[in-house]
């Protein structure tokens, strides 16, 4: 026997103990808390005292907000208050869209390609309990932010409302439910489609049909309600007039509008029996990837670790026309050039861009929907609505922008050490998202504006303020993301739940909302008072002039001071 | 090995070497300077106070036991890591002063070989070869894939490729821009051994040439194969630098044993030394406390 120089094993030294005799079975998210504490200590403490200041901000803001619309709606009766009802719905169907759309890449890249799986999956644990803790991950990546963002608004209405005290428990349940069930599908989804997608390209095949599958999902529930449609498709003004139903919130199978409805009720004193198929449909769909879990995810996370069969065709293969213009533009047009190239080879990420489309879609849907009776209304939702498009952008931007510097993940060495300066790497990321921005913006901001004909100031309004927004959201993004780039994330849904994304999404709604109210003034006297305002003469007066340039002023400072602390923040990196 | 002729012309500092076989005419000051150089993380002094210069046509090798400081050094002198104190140099510009100058004038192998999975080795190599500008790039790529035997691989997308192939195509994407130096941490790392000798041989014909290679490893045969001068680190600080001749004489090895036997003396001298050091300064300390 060898007595070389070993330690001595933990378990032989006196007074100690082995870790397995404790009887005690490892707890992975006792693991993940440790590890989380640790990045937590170790992290500035500035980021999380911003992120703390700006989440308290949002809170109250949300409260005050909520609170104030509650008693001017309410003033106008039943009818007011059932507006902000249908305005609640929207929110919920939008917010748990989004969630439906990324939940099933957001669970391919957390179930799958999540580094620890290396290490999980080879160590005897029960395949449930990883997959278990891996499921918790996607909710925490997808449906925390959306969940934290509802919550005060939905509590201030059970105040305002004077609900009873099991309410409360009701609306948090609800809202939980809401955005548990699309991450359940999208669980439910990444387990099948990795257990039957071909080897070598399995990551690749079920991210795509993952996507699809989500988009056709929400569409069909959203736009094709089954039961009627076939009754009244030979009818072309039933057809017509179901064409605008399906518009409608108050869709019978969609489960957000389930939750709002026992929201809603539960505010007012009421359980709604409504809650129960969205309990019920949780259940099944988490309960559901449970059991195919137990059965394929272990075969599945072997599948996608097979690597495609290489053709090794020597044949060089040059530069593309495209690829060399690029090269002119210098080593950012390059580096724009690789991303876009990479962009479109990953499934992950390419598939954002449909989610973008998708969650356009879903919004434009609801907004063309909601009835409102009162034009001076419709006026004010117009322009308020432009907030939740802000808060579309920032979606997206969460996707596109904030990751953009942290997706060059561990190869980041190479423009490092490469003579490109931050500032151009910051730059380069910033101009390739901005199309996607711009793009969305402009056509979130045109549509919605005439789809719900809006008068001719608040339509431009509606223009300036998207486009705005559509320059300063990624501008915050990919500045913040520069900032605090997570290159080594496990996975890349996580990247944007850190301190900088958080930090990322509160400053891009404050910044929706102050960008609206610089120029308020002008916009509620033209809706409110039509005769003094006609035309655009309410973007001349003093208020009107003083909002346009401020708009102008936070526009350019808000790029230039974000890609700056970006670019700085980068370079100082170490 | 036979070893290029390097005639300085003017002054050590400013003038030029001209290395008559290549024509080529490069810098004959140092072209790594590293001077003070420490390296604090919080309390933690991970290097103290290091200072060396490399001169042209030479192979530089810094040598030490894990956490002795040797990537942190090499971080700093490529841009990666900020010192806490002092000054780093390549090719006379401050790697944290003239980046953009300093990183144009030398490629970097590191230790692992991280690179963009969804890009082909051609495109990576390409969009390297873009970013140092290199001229006609797609034939050198041909060459260095050819040289490494990568061509029937050059279409396929890196993240189908096994550790040491990604290894290689790290050591061209630092080879391509023919930099006048190249700085290496731990190259030998996944090679097979016919890759690793190619690449011994490479660093040899790259200082030969008159360009200048700083390489950090744990493979004391390969150190003593080719670096000319070196530096031993321990827990950030130096015990011993210069010629393989200057610290056999300051150990008091003697020369020869099979290959590699010689530097491994030298190495286990030095370690040996300041641990016995170390617990005479703890036992004095003990004393007095």
């Amino acid at each position: 026997m060898s007595s070389g120089p070993h330690p001595t094993p933990a378990s032989d030294l006196p007074g100690q103990r082995p870790r397995n005799q404790t009887g005690q079975r490892p707890s992975l998210l006792r693991l993940k808390w440790l590890s989380l504490g640790h990045s937590f200590r170790r992290a500035p403490k500035w980021g999380y005292l911003l992120v703390g200041g700006l989440a308290l901000l949002l809170v109250w803001g949300e409260i005050y907000g909520t609170w104030k619309a509650l008693h001017f709606l309410g003033s106008f009766g039943d009818i007011g208050t059932n507006v902000f009802g249908r305005v609640l719905e929207i929110g919920l169907i939008t917010l748990s869209s989004g969630v439906t759309f990324s939940a099933t890449t957001a669970a391919i890249q957390t179930l799958y390609l999540s580094e620890d799986l290396n290490f999980l999956l080879t160590q005897p644990l029960p395949t449930r309990q990883v997959f278990g803790l891996k499921v918790f991950e996607t909710f925490l990546n997808t449906a925390l932010v959306p969940t934290f963002l509802m919550l005060p608004l939905l509590l201030t209405v059970a105040v305002y409302f004077a609900a009873p005290w099991w309410a409360y428990l009701v609306i948090v349940g609800a809202a939980l439910l809401t955005f548990a069930a699309p991450v359940g599908l999208g669980a439910l989804l990444a387990v099948g489609l990795m257990r039957v997608a071909p080897v070598g390209r399995v990551r690749e095949v079920s991210t795509a049909l993952g996507v699809l599958i989500s988009a056709a999902l929400v569409y069909v529930i959203r736009a094709v309600r089954p039961e009627v449609l076939i009754q009244k498709m030979n009818d072309p003004a039933k057809f017509e007039e179901l064409l605008r139903n399906f518009a409608s919130p108050s869709s019978p199978l969609l489960p957000p509008s389930w939750a709002s409805q026992g929201i809603w009720r539960a505010a007012h004193g009421q359980l709604a029996p409504s809650l129960l198929p969205l309990l019920l449909l949780t259940a099944l769909l988490l309960g559901g990837a449970t059991w195919l879990a137990t059965r394929a995810y272990q075969e599945g996370w072997a599948r996608a670790l097979d690597s495609s069969t290489p053709r090794l065709d020597p044949t060089p293969r040059r530069a593309s026309a495209t690829e060399l213009w690029f090269a002119d533009l210098g080593p950012a047009g390059s580096l724009a050039y690789k991303d876009l190239r990479l962009t479109l080879r990953d499934p992950t990420q390419w598939s954002q861009l449909l989610i973008v489309v998708a969650l356009a879609g879903v919004y434009l849907v609801s907004v063309r929907a909601v009835p409102i009776p009162v034009p001076q209304f419709r006026g004010i939702l117009g322009y308020i609505q432009l907030a939740f498009q802000g808060f579309i952008v920032s979606g997206v931007a969460t996707r596109l922008a904030f990751p953009a510097v942290s997706t060059e993940a561990r190869a980041y060495w190479l423009l490092r050490t490469g003579p490109i300066s931050p500032r151009q790497i910051v730059l380069s990321k910033y101009l390739s998202v901005l199309p996607v921005t711009l793009v969305l913006g402009m056509v979130l901001g045109v549509v919605s504006a005439h789809s719900m004909a809006l008068g001719p100031t608040l339509v431009l309004l509606s223009i300036l303020v998207s486009l705005s927004s559509a320059f300063v959201i990624p501008a915050l993004g990919v500045g913040l993301g520069a900032a605090a780039p997570r290159f080594d994330a496990d996975n890349p849904s996580e990247i944007g739940v850190s301190p900088g994304g958080l930090a990322f999404m509160g400053l891009s709604l404050l910044y929706s909302v102050l960008s609206l109210l610089l120029l308020a003034k002008p916009a509620t006297a033209s809706v409110l008072r039509p005769e003094l305002f006609p035309g655009y003469s309410a973007l001349s007066t003093p208020e009107g002039v003083l909002g346009l340039l401020g708009l102008l002023l936070v526009t350019v400072l808000g790029v230039w001071l974000s890609l700056r602390l970006g670019w700085t923040r980068l370079d100082a990196l170490d | 090995m036979a070893r290029t002729r390097i005639v300085i012309s003017g002054g050590a500092a400013t003038g030029a070497c001209h290395i008559p076989e290549t024509g080529l005419r490069l810098g004959c000051g140092p072209m790594i300077e590293v001077l003070h150089y420490t390296k604090r993380y919080g309390t933690h002094e991970a290097v103290g106070d290091l200072s060396f210069t490399v001169t042209p046509g030479q192979i530089f090798g810094l040598l030490g036991s894990n956490g002795a400081g040797k990537t942190t050094t090499i971080r700093a002198l490529v841009g990666l890591t900020r010192p806490t104190a002092g000054t780093v140099r390549v090719q006379g510009f401050d790697v944290w002063q003239q980046p953009m100058q300093a990183k144009a004038t030398f490629g970097y192998i590191p230790d692992r070989p991280y690179l963009y999975g969804k890009l082909t080795a051609r495109e990576l190599l390409r969009f390297v070869a873009q970013l140092y500008r290199v001229p006609n790039a797609e034939a050198e790529i041909d060459r260095w894939l050819e040289f490494f035997r990568l061509t029937d691989f050059g279409n396929e997308l890196i993240e189908t490729f096994s550790h040491g192939m990604r290894q290689k195509v790290v050591i061209i994407s630092a080879l391509l821009p023919d930099s006048p130096v190249l700085i290496v941490d731990e190259p030998m790392v996944g090679l097979d051994p016919h890759a690793a000798r190619q690449v011994r041989e490479l660093f040899r014909g790259y200082a030969d040439k008159g360009r200048t290679v700083l390489l950090t490893t744990h493979s004391l045969p390969l150190a003593e194969a080719v670096c000319d001068r070196l530096v031993v680190l321990d827990r950030g600080r130096v015990l011993g630098q210069g010629s393989m001749d200057e610290l056999r004489a300051q150990t008091g090895t003697a020369e020869g044993g099979v290959h590699g036997d010689s530097l491994e003396r030298i190495f286990f001298r030095l370690i040996e030394e300041e641990q016995a050091e170390e617990a005479a300064r703890r036992e004095q300390n003990a004393g007095q406390g």
